[in-house]
């Protein structure tokens, strides 16, 4: 208890609560943005970070990632069009409200489920933090190699719409991630005699690349400068004490789900946001209403979007596999301030780890003060015409991926694995699969490597079965790559 | 989108053979495992060939060009090729100069008319990165042309 709140002092000092405050500003107005994602607000501050201090770094990071979710929720209301995709299940009501007149009340009360939903999760993600941290220092060799199959699993059948096409990108992931020096022999593998690729492709620009860089060529594509129209008037924001009380039962638990969703690799916010909806609509004496303008489904979205924070962040800290997108790439930069995510994190970087997740208590707080403001000026941010931003941010990848290093490669690298990325997005494929398999994979790989030089090749089933703790994951590994399978069969036979 | 699909289904088989090809010709300890990928990887495109001649045999050309109908290839590919050229060159034109000129170069290809907005936006957003990642974290960005006067 003392020692959290040390680490709530490290985070309460000028410079920490100045780089939080920036961070959420930076995530408040990319997530405003159509088009513009919560991954990119983080993806571009991550070279910004390089010379900071790492818990600065992460405070930075970690308020962006929470202003960026509650950021989406603007446009939502005031366009019809979410910020991010998180924020899809928001203009169901949002957006219906505005019309109405009632665009302040809507914002105001995204605001405060925002801030509460991301509080809730934090509180979570102090709990689960610790439990999941001892569980991990138990793991074997084999359990590394079926956690990061389980991840990959999980995401390619929650995430992917045709499952198939999500196993071809996890597999794709996995190729990726042998480029460089084989983990045993130390034998290069696809570096043609480049010896920048010896230690496999450069994590932070191949992410940037393929998350960031290549939605801001989706963005080029059309070529027009898009300025959204809106004469909404904004009117009072702040809601009254009175409904913060009465939609507490809906922040607990759409905060709850948005938690348990977040956990799970690939599930993402915006099932989640949907799932907190319709379970909102079901508790709510104004259900019938809903899709008409109804802000009991605001607060369910926004809380459970901001939840989802808490829950993600857990498995990448403590495990090592990303809950989403975003945290792969926080995951990214934990690498480059010289920590790996998992049981190391909370032994060796206790004090690093930790003010990071008190850091966002501050942070959802910060979040909510610049959030009312943000309401107040959200017409003129959701005009400023995304093509303009496009162009600025690709030179400040740019620029951002040559500091990591001060060289070029990581520039080619970035700009490289942007073209794949938007190929892969024009020929249907989902990255997000293909991200974290490349994350995984040497993780994966030496693991099976581990594993089989421990138990020899012939015997590896029988290593597995004679670990409890392998065999569950074996056993949820099958559950997960074999259920779509079932699904798709039974819905064969059924037609 | 099926048509594509079929596309995406030949060239991933492809890919897996070259990826093979290539594995073949490293030691077996370092290539079994990429191996295994890359078989992996062609039985799932073959798998997802089948589904999807299973669910639209015939092959249609006008609705893959329909499919990517409305892009501005040209928009696109010029700014893939400035910002290389930004890029390649800012070791020798320098970080300001080349970034100027490139954010100038770019919103103008997306659609921005005004000069004012052109040079204000351009010049603003350089001296905000400049002195962000320049000045405030110290990284050392090329001064090409303006070294000796920066």
């Amino acid at each position: 208890m003392e020692n959290l709140f040390a680490y709530l002092l490290n985070v309460l000092t000028p410079v920490n609560l100045a780089f939080c405050s920036l961070g959420v500003v930076i995530g408040i107005i990319v997530g405003a943005m159509p088009g513009l994602t919560a991954t990119m607000a983080v993806a571009v501050l991550i070279p910004v970070t390089y010379k900071l201090d790492a818990i600065t770094a992460l405070v930075l990071l970690g308020s962006a990632y929470c202003g960026a979710l509650y950021g989406g929720s603007i446009s939502a209301i005031l366009l019809n069009t979410p910020g991010t995709p998180a924020a899809a299940a928001t203009c169901i009501e949002g957006y219906p409200m505005a019309q109405k007149g009632e665009a302040g009340r809507a914002l105001g009360m995204a605001t405060f489920a925002s801030g509460i939903g991301g509080i809730i999760s934090f509180f979570a993600l102090l709990l689960m933090a610790p439990l999941l941290s001892a569980l991990a220092l138990k793991f074997a060799p084999s359990d590394y190699f079926l956690l990061a199959l389980l991840g990959i699993g999980l995401i390619v059948s929650l995430s992917s719409k045709n499952f198939v096409k999500g196993l071809i990108a996890g597999v794709l992931g996995l190729l990726l991630a042998t480029v460089g020096m084989e983990p045993m022999t130390g034998f290069p593998r696809f570096t043609f005699g480049n010896t920048s690729l010896y230690a496999g492709l450069p994590l932070v620009p191949t992410l940037v690349g393929l998350l960031s860089t290549s939605q801001l060529f989706l963005l080029t594509e059309q070529a027009t400068q898009r300025i959204m129209k809106t004469d909404t008037l904004i009117g009072r924001i702040v809601p009254s004490l009175k409904e913060l009380k009465r939609l507490i039962p809906i922040f607990i638990r759409s905060s709850i789900i948005g938690i348990a969703v977040g956990v799970m690799p690939g599930a993402g916010s915006n099932v989640a946001t949907f799932i907190a909806y319709n379970d909102a609509k079901s508790i709510s004496k104004d259900g019938a209403k809903f899709g008409t303008g109804v802000v009991d489904g605001i607060a369910a979205t926004e809380s459970c979007n901001n939840a989802v924070s808490g829950g993600s962040l857990a498995p990448m800290l403590t495990l090592g596999i990303p809950g989403s997108n975003t945290t792969a790439v926080l995951m990214g930069a934990l690498m480059l301030h010289g920590m790996a995510p998992g049981p190391e994190l909370f032994t060796k970087h206790a004090e690093t780890a930790y003010s990071f997740i008190m850091s966002l208590l501050p942070a959802n707080i910060i979040m909510v003060l610049f959030g009312l403001l943000a309401c107040k000026c959200a017409v003129h941010i959701v005009r400023i015409p995304n093509n303009i931003l496009a162009a600025v941010i690709m030179a400040l990848s740019v620029v951002g991926a040559f500091a990591l290093n001060n060289n070029f490669f990581n520039v080619y690298i970035m700009l490289i694995f942007g073209v794949i990325g938007y190929i892969l997005k024009k020929l249907e494929i989902d990255v997000v699969p293909l991200v974290l398999a490349f994350i995984l994979g040497s993780t994966a790989e030496a693991g099976l490597k581990r594993t089989i030089a421990l138990a020899g090749p012939n015997n590896i089933l029988l290593y597995i079965f004679s670990k409890p703790l392998s065999l569950i994951l074996a056993v949820l590994v099958l559950i997960t790559v074999l259920s779509p399978l079932v699904k798709m069969w039974k819905a064969r036979t059924a037609k | 989108m099926r048509q594509l699909d079929k596309i995406t289904g030949v060239l991933l088989v492809l890919l897996s053979l070259v990826i093979y090809g290539q594995a073949s010709t490293y030691p077996d300890e370092a290539s079994n495992y990429v191996k295994y990928l890359a078989v992996a990887l062609c039985l799932l495109a073959a798998v997802f060939l089948v589904q999807t001649f299973r669910k639209t045999p015939a092959f249609s050309w006008p609705e893959i060009r329909q499919h990517f109908a409305g892009i501005q290839w040209a928009s696109l590919m010029l700014t893939l090729l400035f910002t290389v050229i930004y890029v390649a060159t800012m070791k020798w034109i320098g970080f300001i100069i080349g970034t100027i000129v490139f954010i100038m170069v770019e919103l103008a290809l997306l659609g921005v008319r005004k000069a004012s907005h052109l040079v204000g936006i351009s010049v603003i957003s350089t001296a905000v990165l400049y002195v962000s990642f320049g000045i405030l974290l110290s990284i050392r960005l090329p001064a090409g042309i303006l070294d000796g006067i920066l």
